[in-house]
């Protein structure tokens, strides 16, 4: 990592050089839909931290079938389900659990696929084509497939909707991260660490990877997207998350029932997904050209 | 040509001997739960005659090697449920599944390579910041939720289309296409922009021009035959998604295709048949993308090159090569 050099140097013809990151922070700044999408990931983050603290509980989910199949109105503002819950809290209130299954997912395959990638990278030679074949051979199953298959071989459990999500997607992580070993194991720098006599998991691990983070970052934050909309999907199957918990993919699957003629029930936690896995992807775009300058068109 | 092809061939191989047992052994470890769910209506001993008929008293490779030896001759088992040969279902529902996924392939291309190249020569624009827009939000739509609301939109409200199954013809297809067609459409559009735009810049476009050849003929003949090749690799991965999207358009739909297939035996825990079609799924995958792999060496004449000239002469190829490099 760039170090701050010459800050004590006061002769004025110095500047002060810049950390990589506040560059980075730099270039980010001026990606006008980049900002957008922090923007809302900001406002979506803080709504799953403090929800418990300030959406009412009985707006969840207390059933008034006084209330049911309301069409959005002054009083619901996203109308009412069947069991005349308000669809607008609801929403509101899913967002962390949607956002964790999400995050959770990623969290999984980043730990199995980078320290496989990594290494697969850096040993080279037959652990490299050995663990490339078997990525090639794992993604030859579309990933929804081997999500659909993972999930009923372990049961139809959150946890194991997140497993399956997370384990579907390792082999993007392991490319990717093989990709960025490669082309940092050469540097000089890694070998002035090895004429030090430090061992290989240290240099993988302390030096190699750290400078790989850039496309590992842009991935982490693709992926969260992509992970929210295949967990969903796979709600929508009714493989993951089953009504009525208030998750977007549930909601969704509970309005399915009562789509013609209460469209609103699935339009709602539609958009919520949609404005969330944008928001992801707007991030992870401004990302990648702010982390690397030289991709951007 | 023949021996890059020949070599993608029997790569292909190792990668059916893979997915099939690793399919076969995920799918396998919950295959015991069949035999336990229709276990009521046995008597152990039948249950016992059961379990020795599909191998349970072997071991999981035991199993395995009897599947493989039945794959190779046409033979996925017979399935629990339906009580007819996998391979009879899912050969019943492929063509559904084919129709929908080429439908929405042919879809996007049409309409993202047009769009990928008018963005990326209108650089900066409004044309290609509204495009871009447009496919990062139809990146970022789960299809499932495009599906139900283009069908409550053009199927319950305007009537033009129905909403499910597959009777009406072609026109039974046109929704689930659009459904399938929008996330990969959003995908083409931006590679082809950003492929267009790397081309776009290079001398040899600029040198074309100033020769004085018309617009149209620099961007298709110089500009996207060179944009081509990241263009098909995407065509190649985006049809291996198509198939595996197809699993939840299909369920929007009731159309009946390889996905509801599999959806539906997941739901009965008609595990042989699940294992069937996710082994011939990933086969397709696969043979889908040997041939965009041969696609590329039709398209880059540099591919072509490295295997169709012996051994002899690739010494001096590389010499070329790497002269360029330096020029």
């Amino acid at each position: 990592m760039t170090k701050t050099v010459g800050a004590s140097i006061d002769t004025g013809t110095f500047t002060k050089k810049k950390s990589q990151w506040v560059e980075v922070w730099g270039r980010f700044k001026k990606n006008k839909g980049a900002m957008i999408g922090l923007f809302v990931l900001v406002i979506l983050i803080g709504i799953a931290l403090t929800e418990g603290l300030w959406i009412p509980e009985e707006k969840v989910s207390t059933i008034v079938v006084a209330d049911r199949l309301q069409h959005p109105s002054r009083a619901h503002w996203f109308g009412t389900d069947e069991m005349g819950r308000d669809i607008f809290w609801r929403t509101l209130y899913a967002t962390r659990f949607s956002l964790t299954i999400g995050f959770v997912a990623v969290v999984v395959s980043a730990v199995i696929g980078i320290p496989i990638g990594a290494v697969a990278g850096y040993v080279g030679g037959k652990v490299e084509s050995i663990v490339m074949r078997l990525t090639d051979i794992f993604s030859a199953i579309p990933t929804i497939l081997m999500a659909i298959a993972i999930v009923s071989l372990l049961g139809r459990t959150t946890f194991n909707l997140m497993l399956a999500v997370g384990i579907s997607s390792v082999p993007l992580f392991i490319r990717v991260t093989r990709a960025s070993v490669l082309t940092v194991k050469n540097e000089e720098y890694i070998e002035a660490v090895k004429a030090l006599g430090k061992s290989d998991l240290y240099i993988v691990f302390r030096h190699v990877l750290p400078n790989c983070l850039s496309p590992i970052i842009v991935q982490v934050t693709l992926r969260i997207a992509s992970a929210i909309i295949s967990s969903s999907s796979l709600s929508f199957l009714g493989l993951g998350i089953k009504p009525p918990t208030p998750e977007w993919g549930a909601l969704l699957t509970a309005g399915k029932e009562y789509i013609m003629g209460y469209s609103y029930m699935c339009l709602y936690p539609g958009l919520a997904i949609m404005i969330t896995v944008l928001a992801f992807n707007l991030v992870g775009d401004g990302l990648r050209d702010s982390l690397d300058p030289k991709l951007k068109h | 040509m023949h021996k890059y092809i020949l070599r993608r061939v029997l790569l292909l191989i190792p990668i059916i001997l893979g997915v099939s047992l690793l399919v076969f052994v995920m799918t396998d470890s919950a295959e015991g739960n069949v035999l336990q769910l229709i276990g009521d209506d046995y008597t152990p001993q039948q249950m016992a005659e059961l379990m020795h008929e599909y191998g349970y008293d072997r071991s999981v490779l035991y199993r395995y090697g009897n599947y493989m030896k039945g794959l190779v001759r046409g033979n996925l088992g017979k399935s629990f449920i339906y009580k007819r040969p996998v391979l009879e279902l899912y050969l019943q529902r492929l063509p559904a599944t084919l129709k929908l996924a080429g439908a929405s392939i042919l879809v996007a291309i049409v309409l993202s390579i047009p769009l990928g190249i008018k963005a990326a020569r209108s650089h900066g624009t409004l044309i290609d910041n509204g495009s871009m827009v447009l496919a990062l939000l139809g990146l970022s739509m789960p299809n499932y939720w495009l599906g139900l609301m283009l069908a409550v939109l053009f199927s319950q409200k305007l009537h033009w289309f129905p909403s499910g199954g597959n009777l009406a013809g072609w026109k039974s297809l046109v929704l689930p296409a659009i459904t399938l067609g929008t996330g990969l459409m959003a995908t083409m559009t931006r590679t082809t922009r950003s492929s267009m735009l790397d081309v776009i810049r290079q001398d040899y476009l600029r040198t074309a021009r100033a020769k004085g050849v018309p617009e149209k003929v620099v961007i298709r003949k110089h500009g996207l035959r060179n944009a081509l090749i990241p263009i098909i690799t995407i065509i190649g991965t985006e049809l291996g998604k198509a198939l595996g999207g197809a699993v939840v358009t299909e369920n929007v739909f009731s159309y009946p295709g390889v996905g509801r297939l599999i959806i539906e035996a997941v739901n009965q825990r008609d595990t042989i048949t699940v294992t069937g079609c996710l082994i011939m799924t990933a086969v397709l995958v696969a043979v889908i993308q040997l041939f965009v792999d041969i696609l590329y060496a039709v398209v880059d004449p540099r591919l072509r090159a490295q295997y169709t000239t012996g051994r002899r002469k690739r010494g001096k190829k590389q010499q070329i090569t790497t002269q360029g490099a330096v020029v």
